[in-house]
């Protein structure tokens, strides 16, 4: 038994991590990038699911060791934030056990022992603590606001579009992204109601509250997809009578004859006959109150009774039922409806129209509402053949607000904390947004008024309103082209970085940070090489100072998108692959901090793995 | 830490080129292990959080509840190849380093040190590397009693291989009684004949015949092995 023991404790190691994490590499491998393929899941009950999102695909697994489970945890979280970079977090964390693994066996093999794998666990850990933002905000910042910055490359159509699609060309089928980014930015610019934003008010709005401002209807082609002013319901109405312009509506969320029984009344049987016609009595009361109030629309959350319909046919009132009492609170929030104090509780509000809305199959109901602040209501129609497909669109629209939205809230932090720290070293090429009619062409380099110039647009930075929040990201190097730029960038920087930090975490992470677009472009490995060479050879003319427009901007911003041409230039944000290297480096400490496992049998996961499906237990 | 390394660096060698191989090896075997286990996780076996015992992989479960090792039950066992009761070529290579060994031989070829028979992490040498280590070795002294030494190894990892019965490893190279050298030599000298007409069989049927005559031939010399194990 004492040799089982030390099995166990040694089943710990790194090869352990090993094994798990380079079984789920190969699970996610051949789903990685917009060449990649998909998994279909089929279940015993028949359904299927196609996907090629890494954090959908892991969690379909049937996963019962601890440390794919603490991976599949770290993935999950990391999901959450960006929206992005599930498979790529387990194609970096794979490389770098990898590294970790040989670099262990090459320098310690002499003196290993379970402490050294903790010690140097802690050393990434204080790696990505210290050193790793600098190193990302001295060397690569400055290329991406260099690259995009006045004097750069200028991005066609805009940098809303490129990240969008950016974001939804790895995702979804080339037909289904070719539609979806042009209606994503236009649902955007219609929500935001300005072609030049300056608030992340919008984005906000639009990541928390996207599961109320979206419908889906399947059966059609994905072409018939289109944003509707207001907001649509999923629920069709129960009674309808056409009208024209705005009209009150009331908000309830109980049955109208529920609240009149009072709680604490007591209603004794002999006297039924009177309950009943005091009930009648009571509920017409009630009814006639409402037309007073002029209500000409009802929207509830239940089910009315038959008698309420009724009345509302008779008196011209259209009546919604069962709709989401989120979408309902949101509604009221916006128009800030306002509470009546009677039983039940009622809320009035107006509506700038009502109608009927026939999108494939079903009816909806489609309310508008009036403009609340920078937010204009607007609801996005998803379509798609099947729903397999649908559910990816919904996904990957929602994912790309996420993605939005953590965008906008990095780069304000970043300005937040350079407002701080005035001070900008000469070495960096930091271009910060001035007025394009004071700069001429040949000035790509900082001047010496620099440091004014950003204490003043730093103060109107700080107040939250920039001219324009996208133009002001794209400067402030918030973007980079997809395809591997921000990897190449960050290896090169990574090894020949100045600093006498940590030098061997800084080898294994700039080893291994390679391996994602190695994996993207597996299959043209040389072109990845060509393009890895160009970018490098270019960045070297770069520190030698030479201006942009000497250096033909061309092919290296293609990276992964193949000759020049083929497509507009797509860009993802700086910030989610930080995030990403933060997330691996934070799990990697996980790992290999786990000492010993210890196994608990207790009767519950007994009795789940006796008598329940595999498929019941995915829920961890 | 880093003070540390400073240190070991001085004393650290770079892998030899058969310690590449060897590491090379070990990747590569892992490396497949990984692939398979992947395809079986899509597949919906469930990863379980045991080893097996045998190899030290991650155990999967199929939907009926049946563990499986991926390792022990799928890839070729690199201790398996090297065994010459399981392994034709194995066989024929043995007989070949017995001959080269019966000659009177001046000195080791260049092949690298022998070292003790400890892995390059220090701990026992894991299986999978045994037998290619073990080829790397100068060739056996030249003795016939001594045959045993060359094939002591793989016989001493032979519990760990579940298709052999052996029940412990043998304490040292146990005396070879002449009746079964001579058999295994015959056998062997079949699987040979049969091998080469093998390559030269144009039929089907011939091929199958060859075939079947070489699982015997192996199947005998692994019962002599037993019996002279027992």
């Amino acid at each position: 038994m004492a040799k089982r023991d030390m099995c166990e404790a040694e089943t710990v190691s790194l090869q352990a991590c090993l094994s798990v994490v380079g079984a789920l590499e190969c699970v996610v491998r051949r789903c990685v990038g917009p060449d990649g393929g998909s998994v279909l899941f089929t279940k015993d009950t028949g359904e299927t699911l196609i996907t090629r999102h890494g954090q959908r695909i892991l969690t379909m697994l049937h996963l019962d060791h601890p440390m794919a489970r603490m991976v599949l945890e770290c993935v999950c979280a990391h999901d959450r934030i960006t929206a992005d970079g599930s498979k790529s977090f387990i194609l970096l964390l794979a490389a770098l056990l990898r590294g970790i693994h040989d670099s262990a066996n090459r320098h310690h093999k002499a003196s290993w022992s379970p402490a050294t794998n903790r010690k140097l666990a802690n050393q990434l850990l204080a790696f990505c603590w210290k050193e790793l933002d600098d190193i990302i905000a001295h060397d690569v910042v400055p290329y991406a606001s260099f690259l995009f910055g006045f004097g750069g490359y200028r991005l066609e159509g805009g940098v809303l579009p490129a990240l969008v699609g950016g974001y939804v060309t790895g995702r979804v089928a080339i037909g289904q992204a070719e539609i979806l980014t042009p209606l994503l930015c236009e649902f955007y610019k219609k929500v935001s109601h300005k072609q030049d934003s300056t608030t992340v008010e919008p984005i906000t709005f639009l990541h928390s509250n996207f599961s109320l401002l979206h419908a889906k209807v399947s059966g059609l082609p994905t072409g018939c997809s289109q944003v509707v002013k207001g907001l649509v319901l999923a629920c069709d109405w129960s009674v309808w009578r056409e009208a024209e312009g705005p009209v009150k509506a009331l908000v309830i969320c109980e049955s109208l004859d529920k609240s009149l029984v009072a709680i604490g009344d007591s209603v004794s049987i002999c006297f039924q006959q009177d309950w009943l016609l005091r009930s009648e009595s009571a509920m017409k009361q009630r009814l006639a109150r409402l037309l007073c109030l002029q209500v000409s629309v009802v929207l509830s959350s239940v089910k009315q009774p038959e008698c309420v319909l009724e009345w509302a046919r008779l008196n011209g009132v259209s009546v919604l039922e069962c709709c989401d009492s989120e979408q309902l609170d949101l509604l009221c929030e916006l128009n800030a409806a306002e509470m009546l104090s009677m039983q039940p509780m009622l809320r009035v509000t107006t509506l700038t129209f009502h109608s009927r809305l026939q999108l494939g199959g079903c009816r909806y109901a489609h309310l508008g509402i009036s403009p609340n602040g920078s937010i204009h209501i607007h609801t996005l129609v998803l379509c798609a053949p099947a729903p397999g497909p649908l559910e990816q669109s919904v996904c990957v629209s929602q994912g790309v607000f996420t993605m939005l939205q953590h965008l906008c809230l990095s780069v304000l932090r970043m300005r937040e904390q350079s407002n701080d720290t005035v001070s900008l070293s000469d070495s960096h090429q930091y271009q910060i947004e001035r007025d394009s009619d004071s700069l001429t062409h040949d000035q790509p380099h900082m001047s010496t008024t620099l440091p004014d110039q950003s204490q003043s647009s730093s103060l109107d930075q700080s107040r939250g309103s920039i001219k324009d929040l996208w133009a002001g990201i794209l400067k402030a190097g918030g973007v980079l082209p997809v395809g591997g730029a921000f990897e190449v960038l960050l290896h090169h920087s990574l090894l020949h970085c100045s600093n006498h930090g940590d030098s061997e975490s800084r080898s294994l992470l700039a080893k291994a940070i390679l391996s994602v677009p190695r994996s993207l472009h597996s299959h043209r490995p040389r072109y990845f090489l060509q393009q890895q060479a160009q970018l490098m050879s270019k960045l070297q003319l770069l520190k030698q100072g030479h201006t942009l427009s000497e250096l033909r901007l061309g092919s290296e911003l293609r990276f992964g998108l193949g000759p020049a041409g083929s497509g507009s230039l797509c860009v993802e944000p700086i910030c989610s692959k930080h995030q990403l290297v933060v997330s691996v480096l934070q799990c990697v400490n996980r790992l290999l901090c786990v000492g010993t496992i210890l196994h608990t049998r207790t009767p519950l996961h007994r009795s789940l793995t006796a008598s329940a499906e595999d498929s019941e237990e995915e829920g961890m | 830490m880093a003070l540390n390394a400073d240190e070991e660096d001085f004393e650290w060698e770079p892998p030899t080129e058969a310690e590449m191989k060897v590491i090379q090896a070990r990747r590569e075997r892992q490396d497949k292990i990984s692939k398979l286990m992947g395809d079986y996780l899509l597949k919906g076996y469930k990863m379980l959080g045991e080893c097996c015992e045998l190899c030290g992989t991650i155990l999967l479960q199929d939907k009926q509840k049946k563990n499986y090792c991926v390792a022990c039950q799928e890839l070729d066992s690199d201790v398996d190849k090297d065994n010459p009761a399981l392994n034709a070529q194995a066989a024929l290579s043995q007989v070949r380093e017995r001959q080269l060994a019966i000659q009177p031989h001046p000195q080791a070829n260049g092949a690298p040190p022998t070292e003790p028979p400890l892995s390059i992490t220090g701990l026992p040498r894991p299986e999978h590397c045994e037998g290619a280590a073990s080829g790397l070795r100068a060739p056996p002294p030249s003795q016939p009693p001594t045959l045993p030494t060359p094939s002591s190894s793989p016989a001493f990892l032979l519990p760990a291989s579940p298709a052999l019965q052996a029940a412990s490893p043998p304490a040292g190279p146990p005396p070879t009684h002449p009746a079964l050298t001579h058999a295994e030599e015959a056998v062997l000298h079949k699987l040979r004949w049969a091998t080469q007409e093998l390559q030269q069989a144009v039929s089907v049927e011939t091929s199958i015949q060859l075939c079947s005559l070489i699982r015997t031939c192996a199947d005998s010399l692994r019962s002599l092995k037993e019996l002279r194990l027992s």
